[in-house]
C-alpha cells in the first residue's frame, strides 16, 4: 500500500473519532489526496462529456432532467452546464414569480398542506434546480418541524431564508437563522432568558449546525446560551428583546468577552471542525457516501479559505473530478423528493400534489416536516421493505393507474416515443432505458427486456389501439423504473 | 416453507405452492411465557395480541351505552332518545344502543368490558387535534410517534416480521415508533410487486423481467447490490405474505364492509401465525352533526357485527385467547341534541374492550348528565389508564416507557 493511501487510514483513524485533531503532516499528506480529487475534471476524448454526466450532474445538482433539459445540458458542455447551475440568478426562472403573486392572493398560508404543495409545485418546475436543490439540503440540515412550531407561515418563512441563502455565506446564513421565528420557536430560543437560560438553542448550533459532537465543552454551551438570550419572537418577526438579554462577560472556546448571538457564530464557523463537519455533510448530499477524510478535509478547507462561501464550495465540488468519478456514479439512493421530482421530470408530465405529498410521506419525507432533529439520516436510511414497496407503489400509481390523472398522453416521454416511429420494439425499449436510466443495465438485463416487450407488442405496434399501445409503454417505462439503477442517485 | 432469495432468483413463485408449515420466518422461537427483561412486572404470554378499532369522527357515547332511568337524557334528546324498551339492558341502568345485538352477546358471556366516562383533561374537541391526543397518548403534546409505536420500539424487533400493522392508512399515526417501521395497506394487493396485474402469465413474465433487473451482474454502480437486495427482500416479503395469510379461508360471515373486511385479514394474519403485536382498523362515519338517528344506528350495527364475527373467528381458529380489541374515538359528543336532530362535538364516552381473557364487566358509573363542563359530560377515567392496563397486563411492557408517567391501570382482568 502506498504512502498516500497509509496517510488517508490514518487521519481516517482520527479524524473519524472527532475527539483528536489529526497531525498537521498527517492532514497535509490528506489534503494532497483530497485536492486531486476536487481538481476540476477535464472532458478527453477518452472520458468524454456525456449525456449520462450531464444526466448525473441534473441528478445531483437538481432532481433530475428530463430529455430536453439534458439535450441542452449536453450540448452546453460542461462549464456551462455548471455555470447555469450555479449562477442560477442569470437564468428566468417564471415559476418564483408566478407563487409569489398567487401566495399573496389565493392561498390559505396557515394550512400546511397548501405550504407544502407549494413548494414541491416550485421544485417541479423550477429553472433553478440547484437553488432549491440547497434549499432542501438546509431543510433538513436545520432540521425545523411544523409538528413543534405550529405554524406553516413560520415554516414558509424559514425555507425562504434558506432559499435566499441557498448558495450564500454560511456565517450569515446561521446568523439569519438565529433570528428565524421558527427556528426560536423550535429550539425553545423564546424561553432562553437572562437569568434562566435555555440551552436548547446553543447546544444544537453547535453539535448539530456547526461544529459537530465532540468540538465543545458543555461549559461552551452554558455560555453559549447566555449569548443568545432575548433573542425572541414577537408577532411574526424577530424581537431583540433588551431587558432578557444577558449582557454580561462569557468564555466561550478560549475567548472571553461581552458576546452576543453574532460573536458566538462567528467564533463557531471559523472553527477547522465547522469545515470539516459542513463539509462532510455536503459531501455525503451531493457526491458520495462515505467520503474519505481527504477529501472532507480539502472542502473544509476551501470552506474556511472561502470565507465560508457556499458558492464558491459548491460550484467546485460540482467540477471535480470526485464528483464525475465512477465511485460517486449512482453511489447515492434517491430520497422520496428526488425520486418523486425526477420521476415526474423524466416522464415530463404534470405533478398531482395530494397525491405526490402522501407519496412522500409513505416513503418517509413529509416536507416541513422532518421526523427529529437530525433531520432525514438518507441514503441507505430510505430503504427498507416498506418503503420498498411504497416507492414501487408510488411509481405504479404515477404510470399504470386506470382512470389516471396522469394517463400515457400526458407523459411528454412516451408521447415522444411514439413519435420517433421506431421499426422495432428493442429500439423503443433502448430509447425508453436511455432515458429512464441512462442504459444503465447489464446485457442480461436489456435482452429480459427487449423479449418482454417484443412479447407484448407481437409484430411492433401495426394494428395495435392506441390505448392498448399506450398501456404497454407505460408498463415497460414502469418496469425500468424499479430497477435498482433508478432507484439509485 | 419459506421462501428464500435464492429460491426465488431459481424457481420463481413455483416454489410457493402446495406447503402448509407455517415458515420459520414468521414464527417465534420461544412459545414459553417470557418476563419482559426491561419491566419486572406481570408474566404475560408472548404472542398476546392488542387490535385498536378507531371509531373516527367521535362516536356519540350517550347513545351507545344509554342510561335509561335517568329523565334528563330523555330531556336533553326529545328526538335522539332511545327508550328503555329499545336498548340492549346490560345491568338494570344502562343499555346498548338497539343495533349492538353482536355485542351484547359477548357482555353477557363476560367477555366485553364497558368503561365509561373515558376522556383526558382540558379535552378538545378539534377532530385532528383530539385524534392526535388519543393516538399519541399525550395531551399536552400530542405530536411525534404513537402510544403502540413507542410500545413497539421497545420490543425485539428482530422476532417480528411486522410488529404492527395498520390496515387502513388512518393507524400508520398511532403504530408509528422512532425505529418502527409500519407497513400500511387496504389489502394485501397493495403490499406487493406488481400487483395490479391479473393475468398470471402475465404477471410471471414480468417477474422474469424483474429478477433479470436485479441478477447480482447487473450492478456496475456503487449502490446496487444494496438495491438489489433490497428489493428482492421487499418482494420476498410480500410475496410470503399473501401466500401465508391466503391460506386461512374462514367460514364465519363478515359484514360486507371496509370494517368487516380489514377484521377477516386480520384474522387471516393472526390464524397464519404471522407474530405481529399490533393491528390498527378504522370505522368513519361518527360524525353526526344532523340526522343522526338512522346514521349512528347503522355504524354501531357495522361495529357490532363486524366485533362478533371476529370474536367468532378467533374462537374458530382458536386464537381468542391471544387477541384483545379495543375500540376508541376521539371525543364523545354533546348531551343536548341540536336542532338538526344531531349532536356536536363533545368530550368524555364510554369505550369497550373485549377479549376471551377479559373480565367482562362495567367500569366506571356513567357521568352526570347535569354536572357538566361546558355542556359536555366530565370524563372519571383518564384513557392512559386503560392503555397502562393493557400495556402491563397483555403486552408485559412498562407504561413509564410510554408515557413517561404511571396512570393507575384500570382491573380489566381476572
Amino acid at each position: 500500500m502506498n504512502w498516500l493511501t497509509l496517510a488517508c487510514l490514518v487521519l481516517l483513524a482520527s479524524l473519524f473519532s472527532e475527539e483528536t485533531a489529526p497531525t498537521p503532516a498527517a492532514i497535509n499528506a490528506a489534503i494532497m489526496t483530497g485536492q486531486e480529487w476536487l481538481k476540476p475534471w477535464k472532458p478527453t476524448d477518452e472520458d468524454p462529456w456525456t449525456r449520462k454526466k450531464a444526466a448525473h450532474l441534473f441528478r445531483r445538482a437538481g432532481f433530475g432532467g428530463g430529455i430536453q433539459e439534458i439535450e441542452i445540458a449536453y450540448q452546453n458542455g460542461l462549464e456551462r452546464a455548471v455555470n447555469n447551475l450555479i449562477h442560477y440568478e442569470r437564468i428566468p426562472n417564471p415559476i418564483d414569480k408566478l407563487i409569489y403573486d398567487v401566495r399573496k392572493e389565493v392561498v390559505e398560508l396557515e394550512d400546511l398542506e397548501n405550504i407544502q404543495r407549494m413548494w414541491l409545485f416550485r421544485m417541479s418546475r423550477t429553472m433553478h434546480p440547484l437553488k432549491e436543490k440547497m434549499t432542501l439540503f438546509w431543510h433538513g440540515h436545520f432540521a425545523t418541524a411544523n409538528y413543534k412550531v405550529d405554524s406553516p407561515y413560520f415554516m414558509m418563512k424559514q425555507i425562504e431564508l434558506f432559499r435566499k441563502h441557498a448558495l450564500g455565506n454560511f456565517r450569515d446564513l446561521l446568523i439569519e437563522v438565529s433570528r428565524d421565528p421558527a427556528m426560536i420557536i423550535w429550539l425553545d430560543n423564546q424561553t432562553n432568558v437572562k437569568g434562566s437560560p435555555n440551552e436548547n438553542y446553543a447546544r444544537e448550533v453547535f453539535e448539530l449546525f456547526s461544529l459537530g459532537i465532540g468540538n465543545y465543552t458543555e461549559k461552551d454551551i452554558q455560555e453559549a446560551a447566555r449569548a443568545f438570550t432575548g433573542w425572541q419572537v414577537s408577532g411574526l418577526k424577530f424581537h431583540f428583546n433588551e431587558s432578557k438579554h444577558d449582557f454580561g462577560e462569557k468564555t466561550v472556546f478560549g475567548n472571553t468577552g461581552n458576546f452576543n448571538g453574532e460573536d458566538i457564530i462567528d467564533m463557531a464557523v471559523s472553527r477547522p471542525a465547522a469545515g470539516r463537519h459542513l463539509a462532510r455533510k455536503l459531501l455525503k448530499f451531493f457526491v458520495l457516501p462515505n467520503p474519505d477524510p481527504g477529501v472532507v478535509e480539502a472542502v473544509a478547507d476551501l470552506y474556511l479559505k472561502s470565507k465560508y462561501d457556499m458558492r464558491k464550495v459548491m460550484d467546485t465540488i460540482l467540477r471535480s473530478k470526485l464528483f464525475y468519478s465512477k465511485k460517486a456514479y449512482r453511489s447515492l439512493v434517491k430520497s422520496p423528493a428526488e425520486l418523486v421530482l425526477g420521476t415526474t421530470r423524466v416522464l415530463d408530465c404534470r405533478i398531482e400534489k395530494r397525491f405526490t405529498l402522501q407519496a412522500m410521506q409513505a416513503m418517509g419525507q413529509e416536507l416541513y416536516n422532518p421526523p427529529n432533529v437530525k433531520g432525514w439520516d438518507g441514503d441507505r436510511a430510505w430503504i427498507n421493505t416498506i418503503t420498498t414497496l411504497k416507492r414501487d407503489n408510488y411509481l405504479r400509481d404515477m404510470l399504470m393507474q386506470a382512470g389516471a390523472k396522469v394517463r400515457g398522453r400526458d407523459h411528454y416521454l412516451l408521447q415522444f416515443a411514439k413519435q420517433k416511429n421506431f421499426n422495432t420494439p428493442e429500439e423503443v425499449v433502448d430509447f425508453m432505458v436511455l432515458h429512464i436510466v441512462q442504459g444503465d443495465l447489464s446485457e442480461s438485463a436489456f435482452t429480459a427486456l427487449k423479449t418482454y416487450f417484443k412479447n407484448e407488442t407481437g409484430t411492433g405496434g401495426d394494428g395495435e389501439d392506441e390505448e392498448s399501445y399506450d398501456y404497454k409503454l407505460r408498463r415497460l417505462a414502469y418496469i425500468i423504473m424499479t430497477s435498482p439503477a433508478y432507484q439509485a442517485n | 416453507m419459506e421462501l428464500s432469495r435464492r429460491e426465488f432468483a431459481q424457481h420463481g413463485l413455483k416454489v410457493m405452492a402446495g406447503s402448509i408449515v407455517v415458515p420459520a420466518f414468521f414464527q417465534r422461537t420461544a412459545l414459553a411465557a417470557e418476563k419482559d427483561p426491561k419491566f419486572t412486572g406481570q408474566l404475560v404470554h408472548p404472542d398476546n395480541i392488542l387490535v385498536l378499532v378507531q371509531l373516527a369522527g367521535g362516536n356519540d357515547g350517550l347513545n351507545t351505552v344509554i342510561p335509561y332511568t335517568e329523565q334528563d337524557y330523555y330531556r336533553f334528546r326529545p328526538t335522539l332518545g332511545i327508550s328503555k324498551a329499545n336498548a340492549l339492558d346490560l345491568d338494570g341502568k344502562i343499555g346498548l344502543h338497539p343495533s349492538m345485538e353482536g355485542m351484547q352477546k359477548i357482555f353477557n358471556e363476560k367477555k366485553l368490558t364497558v368503561l365509561q366516562g373515558v376522556g383526558y383533561p382540558n379535552s378538545n374537541r378539534s377532530h385532528f387535534k383530539s385524534t392526535d391526543i388519543w393516538m399519541t397518548g399525550n395531551p399536552t403534546k400530542p405530536e411525534g410517534t404513537g402510544w403502540v409505536g413507542r410500545y413497539l420500539d421497545t420490543i425485539n424487533q428482530s422476532k417480528h416480521s411486522f410488529p404492527g400493522i395498520s390496515l387502513g392508512s388512518s393507524g400508520e399515526r398511532v403504530l408509528k415508533g422512532a425505529k418502527t417501521a409500519v407497513p400500511s395497506f387496504r389489502n394485501l394487493d397493495e403490499f406487493r410487486l406488481f400487483p395490479d396485474e391479473k393475468d398470471m402469465q402475465k404477471r410471471d413474465r414480468e417477474l422474469e423481467v424483474f429478477k433479470a433487473l436485479h441478477r447480482k451482474d447487473g450492478g456496475h454502480f456503487a449502490q446496487a447490490g444494496f438495491l438489489q437486495d433490497a428489493s428482492l427482500n421487499a418482494f420476498v416479503s410480500s410475496e410470503n405474505l399473501k401466500s401465508l395469510v391466503g391460506r386461512y379461508q374462514t367460514r364465519v360471515q363478515y359484514p360486507n364492509n371496509g370494517l368487516g373486511r380489514s377484521l377477516r385479514l386480520a384474522g387471516q394474519m393472526i390464524a397464519s401465525g404471522l407474530n405481529t403485536k399490533a393491528f390498527h382498523v378504522s370505522l368513519g362515519g361518527f360524525d353526526t352533526h344532523s340526522n343522526q338517528a338512522n346514521g349512528h344506528a347503522n355504524r354501531l350495527g357495522t361495529l357490532s357485527a363486524s366485533l362478533a364475527a371476529f370474536f367468532e373467528d378467533l374462537r374458530a381458529m382458536n386464537k381468542s385467547e391471544r387477541v384483545i380489541v379495543m375500540t376508541y374515538s376521539e371525543f364523545g359528543r354533546r348531551v343536548k341534541e341540536n336542532g338538526s336532530k344531531g349532536t356536536d362535538h363533545g368530550s368524555a364516552a364510554p369505550l369497550f374492550v373485549m377479549g376471551e381473557k377479559i373480565k367482562g364487566s362495567i367500569i366506571g358509573v356513567h357521568p352526570s348528565l347535569t354536572d357538566l363542563r361546558g355542556g359536555d359530560l366530565k370524563y372519571a377515567i383518564d384513557f392512559r389508564s386503560i392503555y397502562s392496563a393493557l400495556l402491563i397486563n397483555w403486552l408485559g411492557a412498562d407504561p413509564k416507557e410510554v408515557f413517561g408517567a404511571m396512570f393507575e391501570p384500570v382491573q380489566l382482568f381476572g
